[in-house]
């Protein structure tokens, strides 16, 4: 077990109660990132994937280098998020416009209303 | 509120338990990265690339779709929305003259990291969002629409569109004749050189080009959604 | 058979030409479902002839790259996922969607095929994830506020979920180096009382579950999939959620996860056919009983045996084929009596066309179980295959639920006058019945369902007859009751809880079962 682990794992926690007691969307939608950004640590982190050098170069001996197969992953996984995160975005922005509000749960008692009526 | 409560002790929980039987720490990259020579199967010096444009390719195709889907989403969704008044922008002088000088090296930086990929940190994503990144700056300075005369919206969506058309024809061979792509549609060359790594350099540049068209895309609308600074 | 590996890319291609066709988008759509159609044909053959297809991608060994795996259950998805995108095209073909559209659609089913024969955990975090981003986009495509708000609940619901899916994932990779499903089966099968093997477990099941329409997982399910529009609903349904529980099969075949299963199918299925059966609104129901469904899935994947898995495969795809009828007959009726609203339809039900009459028909009889369509073999697959009393009792008494919820739609089950209904929506409720028809009549023929007896049969098909019959009685004796359920978890931030909660307590079933 690194520090990076542990770090990343206490940042999943953090993150999820910010998702659940945080009110503003926006604030909702930091915490999704910090979701991300912790599995992201997480990932690079493993005991497992550590080495002394970076895995780039020409002479740099396997034995002794990272595992570039997280780091892989990781790359993919930002990317993902990111486009995750700009589409919640687009939504939050037409739901902002249309209810002027950024509070998630005013939002849904609204959404609702209007359902019901 | 029941649920300031019952949220961190559930979190705190979730903590535990992954913490604790999380173990581990046994064996070390060294051991099993030894067992697969991607260098030398692929030629490239990086070997993250080698495993993300290479042995991990199809992978990266599904991950290029996903940033695909969040282009068109953001296109399709904002476009015909409300647009916020154009005289929110009143940038200093001093932020103007900066975002224009800055925008040249950005757009260098970037296309070096995407050509020199496969031997030095970098790759297509992260050269396609530096250069991206340039034109952040010009466009939160200057106004969305004093570039987007520069770049015609339709003329870019056909390239993105293209360039997709382009990568999975070059993804389709390899992947179908089973074979690792670097050793088998061009000859992987001497690690180290700039010309070598087979198509891993073509497609970090292919994948620039569709990063940078498409964060180009996510900037503009965002930038011209956006309310009063 | 690379065709495995290209049928995935070949999607990808055609979703990309169109954004660039123009008008001549729906040629390349549909011609894109040709091709695609006779490829799986292909994998369907060769699967059925010689077993189990194994591809590494690249050529790279599975450890290191991807390696796809098209076994029995991929190939019934896989044409499951054929039938209802051929339906889907044919459904929107009066629509004039926009090449946008079609993008989205054909990168899902991209997505989708890849899904089923994935056998990569990392892999399948990048396809969960763009199917959850082309479903997001597709729910809130007409954007309604209730259907951006259903489909943003879904996103920020099911990106916590691929967290938690990620997480175990790198457990997995840091215990095994490797993030191949093979390679973790023999590294659990080699030290089955490891720590991280219930946690591994935990994660990546609590992970799939929010994907996979498991009620304390998935509470964003009855209001997205009854806020979008029909024919998105029913690929939703029909497939997408699918994908999630074939993914909890995956992790069933490597991690002990039987009691977890039948503790979260019953959860489910008994939740589900509740809440469907004091729900007002046809389209929500349809989608309570999404959950109910598979929750019978589920209980026949907690079974353990590889036949019971495979009953639930079958159910999966009859319910896929059933429930897509269902709520693109229900779109169709509430077009024509211009609300989804049970009590406003059953005024008004002289107005309910006759495909929307026909769809709701089949569909109704399938999924309660009668014979002879899919919904009555796929249940007997089920118990057919073993199983304790407990689950026989459990089965019966989910058919029971589901039965007594559609017994409120009896008045709407009335072949009406012709009405004006769009030919494409007519003919994908056409292509489905007679799917649901054919797949029940053929069943039995298909290799292993030996087990399926004519005595058997007859005894099936009176006890399902019996507890259809119990149903209506026990719909019959609630119908005064105005029962309101809680509706408090189906709000985000109660719906994040229960996802974090369910997780604890997979945990310990996970712990309770070693």
């Amino acid at each position: 077990m690194t520090p990076g682990v542990v770090v990343a794992i206490l940042l999943f926690g953090l993150a999820t109660v910010a998702l659940v007691l945080r009110r503003d969307l926006v604030f909702k939608l930091l915490a999704l990132g910090m979701i991300n950004g912790s599995t992201v640590l997480l990932l690079v982190s493993l005991p497992r994937a550590h080495g002394t050098t970076a895995p780039i170069g020409v002479g740099v001996l396997p034995t002794t280098a990272a595992d570039p197969f997280p780091q892989a992953y990781v790359l993919a996984a930002i990317v993902i998020n990111f486009a995750l995160l700009a589409l919640a975005l687009v939504f939050v922005m037409l739901l902002v416009e249309r209810y002027h509000t950024t509070d998630a749960r005013r939002i849904e008692r609204l959404v609702r209303e209007e359902e019901e009526r | 509120m029941w649920k300031v409560i019952v949220a961190p002790l559930a979190a705190a929980a979730f903590c535990a338990v992954v913490l604790l039987r999380f173990g581990g720490g046994g064996e070390t990259a060294a051991e099993a990265v030894r067992a697969i020579a991607l260098t030398e199967a692929t030629g490239a010096a990086n070997r993250v690339a080698a495993v993300v444009l290479d042995v991990r390719l199809y992978d990266t195709l599904f991950e290029l779709f996903a940033f695909a889907m969040a282009v068109l989403g953001v296109r399709l969704f904002l476009r015909t929305s409300r647009v916020a008044s154009a005289e929110t922008i009143a940038e200093s002088h001093v932020v103007r003259r900066a975002a224009q000088v800055l925008l040249p090296p950005a757009l260098l930086l970037g296309i070096y990291l995407a050509i020199f990929g496969h031997l030095s940190p970098g790759g297509g994503f992260s050269g396609g969002a530096v250069a991206a990144t340039g034109l952040l700056l010009v466009t939160v300075a200057l106004g969305a629409d004093a570039l987007a005369r520069r770049f015609r919206d339709c003329w870019l969506e056909r390239l993105e569109g293209l360039v997709l058309v382009v990568i999975l024809v070059l993804v389709l061979l390899p992947i179908t004749w089973a074979a690792p792509v670097a050793s088998n549609a061009l000859p992987p060359g001497r690690p180290g050189r700039l010309p070598s790594g087979g198509l891993i350099p073509i497609y970090s540049l292919l994948i620039s080009l569709k990063v940078f068209a498409g964060a180009w895309a996510v900037i503009h609308y965002f930038v011209r959604h956006r309310g009063e600074v | 058979m690379m065709l495995v590996a290209a049928l995935p890319v070949l999607h990808l291609l055609s979703a990309a030409l169109c954004t660039v066709a123009g008008r001549a988008v729906r040629w390349v759509a549909a011609g894109t479902w040709l091709a695609g159609a006779s490829v799986v044909a292909a994998i369907d053959v060769a699967v059925i002839q010689s077993g189990a297809i194994r591809v590494s991608v690249g050529g790279w060994a599975g450890r290191w790259g991807i390696e796809l795996v098209a076994d029995e259950a991929s190939v019934a998805l896989l044409s499951l996922l054929v039938l209802l995108h051929g339906c889907v095209l044919l459904h929107e073909s009066a629509a004039r969607r926009r090449g946008s559209f079609y993008a989205l659609l054909q990168v899902g089913v991209a997505a989708a095929s890849a899904v089923t024969v994935s056998n990569d955990l990392f892999n399948l975090f990048v396809l969960l994830d763009l199917l959850t981003l082309v479903s997001y986009l597709l729910v809130g495509y007409e954007r309604r506020p209730q259907q951006l708000w259903a489909s943003l609940k879904y996103l920020l619901l099911a990106s916590l979920g691929m967290g938690l899916f990620l997480v175990g994932g790198a457990v997995v990779y840091e215990h095994t180096g490797s993030m191949n499903l093979g390679v973790l089966r023999e590294a659990v099968a080699a030290a089955p009382d490891a720590p991280w093997i219930g946690l591994a477990g935990a994660l990546l099941l609590a992970g799939a579950g929010v994907k996979a329409g498991i009620f304390v997982l998935s509470l964003w399910l009855p209001a997205a999939h009854a806020v979008a529009p029909p024919a998105i609903s029913a690929l939703l349904s029909g497939v997408v959620v699918k994908m999630g529980s074939l993914c909890v099969l995956r992790l069933a075949s490597v991690f002990p996860l039987a009691t977890a299963l039948t503790v979260l199918g019953l959860v489910t299925g008994i939740l589900g056919a509740l809440y469907a059966l004091f729900e007002k609104d046809l389209k929500r129901m349809l989608a309570f009983h999404t959950l109910s469904q598979i929750g019978y899935a589920l209980l026949a994947f907690g079974v353990g045996s590889p036949a019971a898995a495979l009953a639930g495969v079958a159910y999966l795809v009859a319910h896929g084929v059933f429930k897509a009828l269902l709520f693109i007959g229900a779109g169709i009726a509430a077009d024509a009596a211009g609300s989804s609203r049970i009590d406003v339809l059953r005024v008004r039900r002289e107005r309910i066309p006759l495909a929307a009459g026909v769809a709701l028909l089949v569909g109704t009889v399938s999924i309660v179980g009668l014979p002879p369509i899919a919904g009555f073999w796929a249940k007997g697959l089920i118990t057919a295959t073993g199983g304790s009393t407990f689950l026989h009792a459990a089965l019966a008494l989910l058919a029971v639920g589901t039965a007594a919820s559609f017994a409120k739609l009896l008045p709407l089950l009335r072949l009406g006058p012709p009405g004006r209904v769009a030919a494409g929506r007519r003919a994908a409720v056409g292509v489905l019945s007679l799917g649901a028809v054919l797949f029940g009549l053929t069943l039995p023929f298909w290799p292993g369902s030996e087990s399926l007896r004519v005595g058997k049969l007859l005894a099936d098909a009176a006890r399902s007859f019996g507890l259809a019959a119990a149903g209506g009685l026990s719909f019959f004796l609630l119908r005064r009751r105005s029962i309101r359920l809680p509706r408090g978890a189906f709000f985000l931030e109660e719906a994040v809880l229960s996802v974090l909660l369910a997780f604890l307590v997979i945990v310990a079933l996970l712990g309770a079962s070693r």
